[in-house]
């Protein structure tokens, strides 16, 4: 059953759609490719633009965080304080992972389809047609050109490929944790580090080892990455290039949700409460509505 | 928590992708059919090694052999063959993945054969050698995308370029040599590989022509058959399939037989390519049947094995699943039985009367 799901709505939709792709490219696979990164990026977008609100709105709840971890040294109950902010917030901390989990199946597959589409052997060119629908439009593209700027995007990747998919992924992690303030917590901070380097090293290896198709795949969604984060937040100002848009001090009250910019700005009463829990629900309550309206007044 | 479930995403990446990578498309493992050569019946296996065996069965010799390797000053390795054996002038001609177009000199006695020669097309080679009738032209495609032509001597004489590979065997007749590229052209070329006409299809060609009076019969990706004139490259008239046409027609008198990958065998009218019948297999056929009388034996992919009325294409016998694996592999008449190889190099002696079959060695006796 998982196989037959795998197959039927992952590889061979996956397939034809980049032979046709393919085909409206002008021929060319790379192309092709390029095309389809950019539709998987539009198709999962709205889970992007959830990962860069949650992103942003654990941006301003940063000091409160900051605040709770130097109260609390019982790591269960910081734990517990701080899912409850983030609840009060409105997000989801998970959010930050879809895009990135929803790339797994997309890769996995990915590396699948390009053995099949890209196979020099005549026997993949049997297993090719079996997952071709059966429509000319398709089926009268095979053999697809294979070559995209020099390179066989079927035969592993090479180094000037490697370090290219290697310097993108480095930068899209760099402008992602340029985000937020830097973790107070030391290994925390050690593993934002080490996150840095190993992610390129190992999307630069998998390019060298596997088909350079996937590395083409990875460089254009990284560059895609990188790009939605200067749009969304400006990332890249952080790592020393000039930008222009949404400076990061307006980001916590214009993009995410108004309950995360209220909860950046926590009075100390009602925080005393949360802190305490020396109060009721429905008291806590009541002083969140009361802070609300005088907040709302304020402005 | 969540730097330690971020961190944990590209090694997932890596776990899985190593995992994608056992299973699915594998390297070359080649097709080439059963072909006689004087007493021998000569067959690729599924490591790129030609093996010679009696009629017995019993294995006489492997190629590459210890001479061959001294020959050539390395340890040869063909990775695979996919075209027939061409035998010509007590020579055989294969060529292997790994580029290289090899001619053989047989021994009298069956003994190993010597490598007289090999020639590098630098590019994997699909299709088997066409030799002349003198044996004085060799003409072989490559997937480096051209046609060479080269002398007995292994030297080359010329070199025309397609514009995709050339897996497709090519097929002399008269004075012009003809073969099929995935750049959907098939290309008519005199001896000096000068191009004297060609004709485009929709899609790529991988399979080979067949000349027969005049008229060369063809199949394309673009799931028809074609008839074209032999000295002008006129379309006679094309018959639509319902997938690719990969293997080469069968002709006798005036009936072209076509197989198609949509697992049907088709029976064609030569002068206009009306149908005559039809036959389903129930499974794609990448193979060349063989005509044997008035039986005509087809294997599709599952290794079904089905003896066929050739006149009316009534069944006659049929053995479901008669192999172990796939069969691919041209099949061959060879004094008067067929000869079916599969995909794990096995072969099935087929008896095209009775409908049985019986093992001939194979990689399992080899």
């Amino acid at each position: 059953m998982i196989g037959f799901i795998w197959e039927e709505v992952l590889i061979r939709p996956m397939l034809n759609l980049l032979v046709i792709l393919t085909n409206i490219a002008f021929g060319n696979f790379g192309l092709g490719l390029i095309l389809f990164t950019i539709i998987t990026r539009v198709v999962t977008f709205p889970l992007t633009l959830r990962q860069l609100r949650a992103t942003r709105a654990m941006t301003s709840l940063k000091p409160r965080i900051d605040e709770i971890n130097k109260k609390y040294k019982d790591p269960r109950r910081r734990s517990e304080e701080t899912m409850k902010v983030y609840r009060e917030a409105g997000i989801n901390p998970l959010g930050c992972l879809g895009p990135m989990l929803i790339q797994i199946p997309i890769f996995i597959a990915l590396y699948a389809v390009v053995r099949v589409a890209l196979g020099n052997t005549p026997e993949s060119f049997i297993d090719l047609e079996e997952r071709l629908y059966n429509w000319s439009y398709i089926e009268n593209a095979i053999p697809l050109d294979d070559h995209f700027l020099g390179i066989d995007l079927g035969a592993s990747g090479g180094i000037p490929l490697a370090i290219l998919v290697g310097v993108a992924t480095w930068l899209q992690t760099k402008t992602t944790y340029s985000l937020r303030s830097a973790p107070t917590d030391p290994m925390m901070q050690q593993q934002q580090q080490m996150m840095q380097w190993m992610m390129p090293l190992i999307f630069g290896y998998i390019t060298i080892t596997f088909p350079a198709g996937l590395g083409l795949y990875w460089l254009a969604t990284t560059i895609i990455g990188i790009v939605l984060n200067y749009v969304a937040y400006g990332g890249i100002k952080k790592v020393g290039i000039p930008f222009i848009l949404q400076p990061e001090e307006e980001a916590a009250t214009n993009g995410a949700s108004p309950a995360v910019a209220a909860a950046a700005e926590v009075q100390p009463e009602v925080e005393q409460a949360l802190d305490n829990q020396a109060v009721s629900r429905s008291k806590l309550k009541k002083l969140r509505r009361m802070e609300n309206a005088r907040r709302r007044s304020k402005r | 928590m969540f730097h330690v479930k971020r961190l944990s995403i590209p090694a997932l990446f890596a776990i899985a992708v190593v995992a994608a990578s056992c299973g699915g498309v594998g390297g070359p493992d080649g097709w080439g059919g059963p072909v006689a050569a004087d007493e021998l019946i000569v067959v690729p296996d599924n490591d790129g090694n030609l093996a010679a065996r009696d009629q017995q069965g019993d294995l006489q010799w492997l190629f590459p052999n210890e001479a061959a390797n001294d020959a050539a000053g390395e340890t040869l390795d063909l990775e695979a063959i996919y075209g027939n054996p061409s035998i010509a002038e007590q020579r055989i001609y294969i060529g292997g993945f790994d580029h290289y177009l090899y001619a053989l000199d047989m021994a009298e006695d069956n003994s190993e054969p010597d490598l007289a020669w090999r020639f590098n097309t630098h590019g994997d080679i699909v299709g088997g050698a066409a030799v002349n009738s003198d044996g004085s032209l060799i003409v072989i495609g490559s997937s480096d995308h051209g046609v060479y032509g080269m002398d007995a001597d292994g030297q080359q004489l010329w070199r025309f370029a397609t514009g995709e590979r050339v897996w497709s065997t090519p097929a002399f007749a008269d004075d012009l040599v003809y073969v099929g590229s995935m750049d959907h052209y098939i290309y008519a070329l005199d001896f000096e590989g000068n191009e004297v006409w060609s004709f485009e299809t929709d899609a790529a060609i991988a399979a080979s022509p067949v000349v027969v009076d005049g008229t060369v019969y063809i199949g394309s990706y673009d799931r028809a058959i074609y008839a074209l004139e032999a000295d002008t490259g006129d379309l006679l008239w094309q018959f639509e399939t319902e997938n690719w046409v990969w293997a080469e027609a069968v002709v006798q008198e005036d009936t072209v037989y076509v197989a198609s990958l949509d697992g049907s065998l088709y029976a064609l009218l030569t002068e206009n390519g009306d149908l005559l019948w039809e036959f389903e297999t129930g499974d794609g056929i990448r193979a060349r049947p063989a005509l044997a009388g008035d039986v005509l034996v087809v294997a599709n992919q599952r290794g079904d094995i089905i003896g066929i009325d050739a006149e009316s294409g009534d069944e006659l016998w049929r053995m479901d699943e008669a192999t172990p694996a796939d069969v691919l592999s041209d099949l061959s008449l060879i004094n008067e039985a067929v000869y079916v190889r599969d995909e794990d190099g096995d072969l099935l002696e087929v008896d095209p009367e009775e409908g049985s079959a019986s093992d001939f060695g194979g990689d399992r006796e080899g």
